[in-house]
């Protein structure tokens, strides 16, 4: 599912010097697979799942991801990327506040042909219904608490059934009960098939997942070697 | 990205920030409304002046022999009826009428009912007479054609004589309103070789009487057009000059050959009489140059309207920067975010230049409206001030469309250039 080598990324600073976050990483993960990233604060694992998932181009190195080569894809095929084969879920939900749950989860159909608006709407229904928020489709996020924002957003992620979920601290904004239940939305998501690259800081997390990597020194180790 | 998907967000997008909307197009229809006002405007007044304050047929060439006649004394320059021959030779001339001015003086003494009021009045009286095809579709009584010694002479006067009479002389002097059908038919009295302003009458007064057959926008200003073979015959029995014409209208097969007629006249020792023509293209150029002064104020609006659009939607990008990194990351490309943004401003402008087209006419119809009810009347008083073309209507709607779209033409740039991994991260 993910197949990435020499991966290096650096940030320029504000004074001309380079910030290097990523040098040299690889990573291979198996359709199916449920695997974990940790590491301290600013070791660059946001921006390995941004380089990973096609929202950042700017990087060195080769990856495939769901079977493209992410530099082969201009920003119109990283787009479909995006909308087709990866879900996104951030630490901070990242919702529409103006739209209701519903609406927030068919974004996606927005960006591509072929969603009729009622198949929108039983498609938008139905993966609520699949993280537990039934009869809520018609709230706003405000009228929502925090983990039923985070179960609007996996839903969003999981909308185009991708083959691939990506998800950055997703229970860092939550108490460690409804981490607990998002946790375990993850693990049922995962039998179901989904394959699973997650960052996180969570314990219980790390528990879930079937691979544990830390990512230190712009490369990534099994955790428990170093 | 679909135009379904399109709609539906920007209908989202602008029904979130609703003031902002409603002030972004409130500037696109103020310019839109005062160009749409200015130009229809502009346009209707113009038409006002082409056709009753002069309305100059741009076909037909109003030649005239010399004043001061140094053509005359080498041969040339008379307008006679070998002149009018070679006149008529001339390419690109489809018809030509001569005219011969009744060289007599006269006047008319009016004592009686004039169409249901008393009049008691005498007026010198200027006629000139034409081959009847100039004026004759302008008949409406009786014929246009010398009707022998003893009979009612036939003559047609000037629309814009009835409207000066109606808006002018009649208020005045409490005197019925007269339309075109109500005075053809009308007779008075005439009396040649009698005059108000000069003394050089001579010879024995004759006097005739004369019956107004129709009105026409062709008929001499100032006095009545009478038959050719009339006048001839009225200068002969007079002993004046009854073989020299006063004038011609030449009558151009096209408007684009008039410059070439115009130069073979002038060539042929004649003069032209364009002083109708000039003072119409001064009237209208006046007319145009005021509408375009106009036009570009409220141009410059809609450029303000723009600038202001740009600043509201730079605004906007930036207030939900991380808005459009979500779009981004679900999928949306830069071109879809560029199509947003612009997509929302071509509603703005949209809606905008058509609340500003729909005001504009409606303020003119309120004006159309005010005059007719509370301003005096006055010569050339039009119903309408305002002419509003399907192609002025579309205009500003587009044009609506085109400054809001200008206007986010930068936040657009700026928010496809949005990195989704920056504002989405933490
Ligand atoms: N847009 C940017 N410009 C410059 N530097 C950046 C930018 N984004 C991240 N960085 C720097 O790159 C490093 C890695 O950042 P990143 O967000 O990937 O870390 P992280 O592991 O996700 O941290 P955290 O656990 O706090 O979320 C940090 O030192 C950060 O300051
Ligand atoms: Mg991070």
């Amino acid at each position: 599912m993910i197949a990435a080598h020499g991966i290096r990324k650096s940030y320029r600073e504000g004074n001309g010097s380079h910030v290097r976050v990523l040098e040299g990483l690889d990573l291979e993960v198996a359709l199916g697979e449920f695997v974990a990233v940790v590491g301290p604060s600013g070791c660059g694992k946001s921006s390995l799942l941004h380089i990973l998932g096609g929202l950042d181009r700017d990087f060195e190195g080769r990856a495939h991801v769901a079977g493209t080569e992410l530099h082969a894809l201009d920003d119109a095929g990283l787009s479909r990327l995006r909308n087709e084969k990866v879900g996104f879920v951030f630490q901070s939900f990242h919702l529409l506040p103006h739209l209701t749950a519903l609406e927030n989860v068919a974004l996606p159909a927005q960006f591509s042909p072929g969603w009729e608006p009622r198949v929108q709407e039983e498609r938008a229904r139905k993966v609520l219904q699949r993280v537990g928020l039934e009869g809520k489709e018609g709230r706003t996020p405000a009228r929502l608490s925090g983990g039923e924002r985070q179960r609007v957003a996996i839903a969003r992620a999981l909308f185009a059934q991708p083959q691939l979920l990506m998800c950055d601290e997703p229970t860092g904004n939550l108490d460690q009960e409804t981490g607990a239940g998002i946790i375990e939305l993850f693990r049922s998501l995962h039998r179901d098939g989904l394959t699973v690259l997650v960052v996180t800081h969570e314990d219980q997390m790390r528990a879930a997942a079937q691979r544990v990597l830390r990512l230190q020194g712009g490369r990534l180790h099994p955790e428990g070697q170093s | 990205m679909k135009l379904a998907s399109l709609v539906g967000m920007v209908r989202l997008s602008l029904a979130r920030d609703r003031r902002g909307t409603l002030s972004s197009a409130f500037g696109i229809a103020v310019g839109v409304g005062a160009l749409v006002f200015f130009v229809g405007l502009g346009l209707g007044v113009g038409r006002v002046v082409r056709e009753r304050v002069f309305p100059v047929d741009a076909r037909l060439v109003e030649v005239v022999p010399p004043r001061v006649s140094l053509g005359a004394l080498l041969g040339g320059g008379r307008l006679d009826q070998e002149t009018v021959d070679r006149l008529a030779r001339l390419p690109g001339v489809e018809r030509v009428f001569r005219k011969m001015a009744v060289r007599v003086p006269a006047v008319s003494r009016y004592d009686g009912d004039f169409f249901g009021a008393r009049l008691r009045m005498g007026v010198e009286l200027v006629a000139v007479g034409v081959d009847p095809g100039l004026v004759e579709g302008d008949v409406s009584v009786g014929a246009f054609a010398d009707s022998g010694p003893g009979q009612p002479i036939p003559a047609v006067a000037a629309h814009r004589l009835l409207e000066l009479y109606n808006k002018s002389f009649a208020p005045v002097r409490k005197l019925p309103q007269l339309s075109a059908r109500m005075v053809s038919g009308f007779i008075f009295p005439v009396e040649f070789n009698r005059s108000y302003v000069t003394s050089s009458a001579s010879g024995p007064v004759t006097r005739a009487q004369v019956q107004l057959v129709g009105v026409s926008d062709r008929g001499l200003l100032a006095g009545v057009t009478i038959p050719l073979a009339t006048a001839v015959r009225l200068n002969r029995e007079a002993g004046v000059e009854d073989s020299l014409f006063s004038g011609a209208t030449l009558q151009a097969r096209d408007p684009s050959e008039v410059p070439r007629l115009v130069a073979a006249a002038r060539g042929m020792g004649l003069e032209v009489d364009d002083q109708e023509r000039r003072m119409a293209e001064n009237a209208g150029a006046a007319v145009a140059l005021t509408t375009s002064a106009l036009a570009l104020l409220s141009l410059l609006i809609c450029v303000l309207a723009a600038v202001n659009i740009a600043h509201a939607l730079s605004a906007a990008v930036r207030a939900r920067a991380r808005d459009i990194g979500v779009l981004r990351a679900v999928g949306a490309s830069r071109a879809d975010v560029r199509s947003l943004v612009l997509a929302e401003a071509g509603a703005l402008g949209l809606i905008g230049g058509a609340v500003g087209t729909v005001a504009a006419v409606g303020l003119s119809v309120l004006v159309d409206w005010a005059s007719g009810r509370y301003l005096p009347e006055f010569p050339f008083k039009p119903d309408s001030y305002f002419a509003f073309p399907v192609a002025v209507v579309l205009g500003g709607v587009v044009l609506g469309v085109v400054a809001a779209v200008a206007g986010a033409l930068g936040p657009a740039r700026r928010a496809a250039g949005t990195d989704p991994a920056r504002v989405l991260a933490g």
